[in-house]
């Protein structure tokens, strides 16, 4: 089986993605789905939850 | 010598009384008109000037987003978020702050590690400390 792939994001990456999904959501779109992946980033040490926007 | 006051005809002494009683009043009506005129153009570039004056920070946030530095992106993000927040911004402007941070962000990680993520498996990672990279 493969090794699942991991792309780590920077966190300034991430802040930029979670501001594009609220200006999406209010601009009545729907965000990049992979700019919105980003935006949901689970932190590096963390216990797998997003961090909230 | 007497003045025949019988001459002036009815009608017109009639139209005489209206306007006289009615001048003040057409008077007050202009008035208001024009006033209400005036306060229109008022807000009217009130919102002009508000909305210059958002459009300079939108500006000035992205400029900070742009120059890479951590702190500045920071500062860059807070702002726009509070613009946002604040009810500010117009529809049209949330599209764009939407197409200039979804910019960006393709940009800060790249445009090759950003394809990687149309793959649903793609794990994605915040990492603690600056910079970007992937493996796997």
């Amino acid at each position: 089986m493969a090794e699942k792939k991991t792309v780590k994001v920077s966190r300034q990456a991430v802040e930029l993605a979670r501001l594009h999904v609220e200006a999406a959501r209010r601009a009545g779109r729907k965000p990049e789905p992979g700019v919105a992946r980003i935006a949901t980033a689970r932190p590096e040490n963390g216990n797998g939850a997003a961090a909230p926007a | 010598m007497d003045t025949d006051w019988s001459l002036i005809p009815g009608w017109l002494a009639m139209v005489g009384a209206i306007t006289t009683l009615a001048s003040p009043f057409l008077a007050l009506g202009g008035v208001l008109i024009g006033a209400r005129l005036t306060r229109k153009a008022d807000e009217e570039l009130d919102v002009w000037r508000h909305r210059e004056e958002t459009m300079r920070m939108v500006r000035w946030a992205v400029e900070q987003i742009t120059t890479g530095e951590e702190s500045q992106t920071d500062a860059g993000v807070v702002t726009l978020r509070s613009l946002m927040r604040s009810e500010l911004l117009q529809a049209e402007d949330y599209d764009l702050v939407a197409a200039l941070t979804a910019a960006v962000t393709i940009d800060r990680i790249g445009q090759a590690k950003y394809a990687d993520l149309a793959d649903l498996e793609t794990e994605v990672v915040e990492q603690a400390g600056e910079g970007v990279s992937a493996d796997g």
